[in-house]
């Protein structure tokens, strides 16, 4: 009987192999640019210049690590990306939350139209904003510092619309004995909106900020000094400094990239479950 | 609340709750409205004034030039083409990325051994950057030692210069941009998947359905908001896409990836023509008005009367 | 309430975490002056600036050059004049020949003449010594009598080519015109057994820099007003037969397959020779020394020679020497100012630019640093340096190898890139393309002189 159960077992692992295969083949195509990005870092420069490329780095060069550290200051660029995508999420969680929850709990005069006045900033594209933006920064004096790269992206009307689908989701009971506790908005929107609304606060924070770490242009445009770029400025500044040396240039994207991977394969299930409680439903 | 208020005292007590309510939802609306009046209405404005002067190309010498940048701009073949090119790279990024995205999700969304791994590899991809996916592409595209044309020349397939070739650059950008995209996409799906209420599939089975007529009848419906989703945020970050272009092939050969936002900054920040940018933008900002507003005809005679 | 506020606090104080300085004062390090220096000094040259700048550096105490990498020219540029009346900006950049009469209209700058001048009023300071300069980078330099930029790395397109394969082929001598290299190249061909080509004969670039210096060495004018050198330039001249012929020679070399077209980036043509794709390419000087020490002693198959072109009318054609040179900004506070002039004439003494041309490549401003080590024995080892600068030499000083002046000339570059583009790839005639491309130009200049009057 075991034995049989075994067999069983085992026909229906033979059963999925073509879906481990195609699983597999998938798996190395999404992952092949990433892997030769690998390779490539370790190999020595001369490597570059001969055809055709090697698949395997038969005689790995670590230093290329060490010159692409050298080259740049990668901590730095790390923590002024770190800093940025935090700040620009804190930001966007927090005023999305405030004004969706007076959009869906409270009663104030025009409130249909200023919905939809904050619903239009959608439709003002971000490439208009460029240039007056600058010149505000500019103007300010917030070229190369972290409110010149956080402040105009600390409102969001997609996050807005997003929380306000959720919110209204929620029991109006809710409302209603909150009111009859005599809990201000206040206190209602932080120990009872948000417990209840973790999902899709997660949601937003997780878009919000891996938009805000792969920010090219914005960065590009308001830092000068080395000391206030961002990761994404160094790769590029990085590939246009050692252009010679690309196997540097490699050594120095794979740094750039390890903290992000991490954090996405320690918080995969997490990402899909954020998702899948209902944040995009509505 | 009070038992017999005349009608002049009503409508008073009402403006009176009126206020009261105003004061009580600023504090939850300002930040936002303050933000957005700074960094999304004032630029609009600016922009449309900005494009009726001219300056000198350190910003200084302002003059009227009346709608001549405006004319300019709408008669500009480039700018035609322009607009064509980031109609072409929403398309080629989005439709890919959906598609493989949803292959990629519906091939993991089992309980099998390990299912794991395969996807965390099928979402990895979210976690580079542009600026780190188009350094790696620009090594894999290059024509005389990238590994692609390699791979292309065993197969028998001719090769290509691919970034300077006016027929390929535009796809082999988005390329880059769809393996970028398609972590996010397959996440955004693999949720959508776990949404759907198993019992369907349990029911269906029960009246006898095969998986193709199980796939378009209760997979696809049912993640019909997802794939909105994850397509209309494609499209927005098509619509933002400066890096990749900028790295790989910054506008050229010919045009054929000088997207509008390209096009607007090499306008304004390699040409130091504000002005012009700045009609360029205007310009934008009144198409994809109309479109929007198209748009929000057809679906509300789909939407609100159903 | 209370967590909100903390909350907000929190966001306040990293906000003001970032926003340090702001006057526009002098800067100072560890009780010297802080001279920002913005550059584009890649890889090789990179390093080899940054030896210049310590060298700098431990010779005195009064003064910190601090370089700083802003990417390319036209990056480095765009900071430039977005950072103009901010405190960002910095006392010294370095940027490409070609933004010459744009930083002259920006009223930002202040000339290197006027240093000069003050040094020979002030006695005991120690003045560059200009007769030592190379002439041709103090014509390129000089404008409305004044010269406005200290010339620092200097370049020229060279030919590069496989000694090896030109020996197999039986070729003893690179070609010098542009039909010596169509009938080298049809000999250097190599075919696969099935009939493919496995080696073409040049690999060529799209740069509108070549075709800048390919009308230099036919002893014609770029633009009009004697180049923009005479009079402000209204018009460019490139629909002219000169830049015809060399478009004609680009259109026929790829169609027939004698040369392959890599396209816009730059070190592609060189990567072919390289790989073994291609026998020749054009390519700037300065790729020399990192390609150098990239082959190791393979480099010795490299050969180098000059540009090959048409032919000049009685050898009134040469090479343009520009390349890039340090300005320095009048904004700044003078004590910086002072300290950019200091480290320019520092950098440019005899000694430092012969190891600054034996790390790069670049030609050295000054002419007597040819003689001094380690230039000399670069020469001996790489005889390929040293006839990079014959070519430089055997140039006439005319008003074409001045180089033009153009105010909106990286625009002008992007039309002559796109008239290449047109003629290789968009199916239009050598003329046609050029004179869209004179048209545009053309219009872009009027623009910009109505703008900066």
């Amino acid at each position: 009987m075991t034995r049989r159960s075994a067999g069983r077992a085992a026909l229906r692992l033979l059963a999925w192999l073509p879906v481990y295969g195609l699983l597999a083949g998938s798996a190395a195509v999404v992952m092949f640019p990433l892997y030769m990005t690998v390779v490539d870092s370790l190999q020595p420069i001369a490597k570059f210049l001969t055809f055709p490329p090697d698949f395997w780095p038969h005689t790995p060069v670590w230093s290329n690590y060490r010159a692409a550290m050298t080259s740049i200051p990668m901590p730095r660029y790390m923590a002024n990306s770190l800093i940025m995508a935090t700040v620009i999420t804190v930001g966007e969680v927090v005023t999305a939350a405030l004004a969706a929850y007076a959009f869906a709990f409270m009663r104030f005069p025009f409130r249909t139209p200023l919905f939809f006045l904050f619903l239009s900033t959608m439709m003002v594209p971000w490439e208009i904003s460029i240039i007056p933006n600058f010149q505000t920064i500019q103007r300010l004096n917030w070229l190369d510092t972290y409110q010149g790269l956080t402040v105009p992206f600390l409102a969001t009307a997609f996050g807005t619309f997003l929380l306000r689908q959720h919110f209204m989701s929620l029991p109006r009971e809710l409302k209603d004995a909150a009111d009859i506790d005599g809990y201000g908005d206040l206190r209602f929107l932080l120990s009872v909106v948000v417990p209840l609304s973790r999902a899709a606060l997660a949601t937003l924070a997780v878009f919000a900020f891996l938009q805000a770490w792969n920010q090219y242009l914005w960065p590009l445009l308001v830092t000068n000094d080395p000391n206030m770029r961002t990761v994404q400025i160094g790769i590029a500044s990085l590939q246009s400094e050692e252009v010679q040396r690309t196997n540097v240039v490699l050594a120095g994207t794979i740094v750039a990239l390890l903290p992000m991977l991490v954090l996405v394969i320690g918080f995969q299930r997490f990402l899909v479950r954020g998702l899948t409680a209902g944040a995009l439903k509505g | 609340m009070s038992g017999e208020a005349t009608v002049g005292r009503r409508a008073g007590s009402r403006r009176a709750q009126a206020i009261r309510q105003t004061v009580a939802a600023a504090p939850f609306l300002l930040p936002s409205l303050v933000l957005f009046a700074v960094f999304v209405f004032y630029p609009l404005v600016r922009s449309i004034w900005l494009g009726f002067h001219a300056t000198d190309p350190f910003g200084r010498n302002e003059v009227w030039v009346g709608t001549a940048q405006y004319h300019d701009v709408l008669t500009s073949s480039d700018f035609r083409h322009s607009l064509l090119v980031t109609g072409q790279f929403a398309l080629y990024t989005v439709i890919p990325a959906t598609a493989i995205g949803l292959y990629l999700a519906l091939l993991s969304h089992r309980r099998l051994p390990g299912i794991v791994v395969f996807r965390t590899i099928f979402s990895s991809t979210v976690a580079t950057s542009v600026a780190v996916s188009s350094v790696v592409w620009l090594l894999m595209l290059n024509p005389s030692v990238g590994v692609l044309n390699y791979i292309l020349g065993k197969g028998g397939v001719p090769t290509e210069s691919w970034l300077t070739s006016p027929t390929w650059a535009l796809p082999a950008v988005a390329m880059t941009t769809v393996w970028m995209n398609i972590g996010f996409a397959t996440i955004v799906i693999l949720a959508g998947l776990q949404n759907i209420p198993e019992e369907l599939y349990e029911s269906a089975r029960v009246d006898g359905a095969g998986r193709w007529s199980e796939f378009l009848h209760i997979t696809l419906p049912g993640l019909s908001p997802t794939l909105l989703f994850v397509s209309v945020v494609g499209v927005i970050f098509a619509f933002e896409s400066f890096g990749q272009i900028q790295i790989l092939t910054q506008g050229g050969p010919l045009g054929a990836t000088n997207v509008i936002v390209y096009s607007i900054y090499r306008e304004a920040f390699l040409h130091y023509n504000i002005g012009l940018a700045s009609a360029q933008a205007v310009v934008l900002f009144v198409i994809v008005l109309l479109l929007t507003l198209l748009q929000f005809g057809v679906a509300r005679r789909w939407v609100f009367y159903r | 309430m209370r967590r909100l506020a903390a909350l907000c606090a929190v966001l306040a104080l990293t906000l003001a975490a970032g926003s340090g300085c702001g006057s526009g004062g002098v800067r100072y390090s560890h009780g010297r002056v802080e001279v920002r220096l913005w550059h584009s000094m890649s890889g090789v040259t990179g390093d080899a600036l940054k030896k210049i700048v310590d060298g700098f550096n431990a010779s005195q105490s009064e003064y910190t050059v601090v370089p700083i990498f802003q990417g390319g020219y036209a990056d480095s540029l765009k900071k430039l004049v977005s950072s103009l009346d901010t405190s960002s900006m910095p006392a010294l950049i370095q940027l490409d020949d070609i933004e010459l009469r744009f930083m002259v209209d920006s009223h930002a700058i202040a000339p290197a003449q006027d240093f000069v001048d003050a040094d020979a009023r002030t006695p005991g300071s120690h003045p560059a010594n200009l007769a030592d300069f190379e002439p041709r980078a103090l014509d390129y330099y000089t404008l409305n009598g004044k010269l406005q930029a200290m010339p620092f790395n200097l370049s020229g397109p060279v030919l590069y080519y496989d000694r090896d394969v030109f020996a197999q082929a039986g070729i003893d001598h690179p070609p010098a015109t542009l039909d010596e290299v169509r009938a080298d190249a049809q000999r250097l061909l190599l075919r696969n057994p099935d009939g493919s080509l496995k080696r073409n004969g040049i690999a060529l670039s799209i740069n509108g820099w070549w075709l800048e210096q390919m009308m230099a060495k036919q002893g014609a004018l770029f633009a009009n007003n004697g180049n923009g050198r005479q009079g402000l330039a209204t018009k460019v001249l490139i629909d002219s037969p000169a830049g015809i012929a060399v478009l004609s020679w680009w259109q026929e070399m790829v169609q027939s397959g004698l040369a392959t077209n890599v396209g816009t980036s730059g070190l592609q043509s060189l990567l072919a020779v390289v790989t073994g794709k291609s026998a020749m390419a054009i390519e700037s000087v300065s790729a020399l020394r990192a390609i150098v020490l990239a082959l190791g002693p393979a480099s010795a198959r490299l050969g180098v020679a000059p540009m090959p072109a048409p032919p000049a009318p009685d050898n009134s054609g040469g090479m343009v020497l520009g390349g890039a040179a340090m300005w320095i900004m009048k904004d700044r506070p003078l004590a910086e100012q002072r300290g950019a002039w200091e480290f320019l004439k520092y950098a440019t003494q005899p000694q430092v630019q012969a190891q600054w041309h034996y790390d790069t490549g670049y030609f050295p401003v000054r002419v007597s640093s040819w003689d001094l080590e380690p230039a000399a024995s670069l020469h001996r080892q790489y005889p390929q340096f040293a006839i990079a600068h014959d070519q430089v030499v055997r140039s006439p000083r005319n008003l074409a190898t001045a180089g033009a002046v153009i105010g909106p000339f990286t625009q002008v570059r992007e039309y002559e890139q796109t008239a290449f583009e047109q003629v290789l790839v968009g199916g239009k005639t050598p003329q046609q393309a050029l004179a869209t491309a004179a048209k545009d130009a053309d219009r872009a200049i009027a623009r910009y002189n109505r703008s900066v009057r």
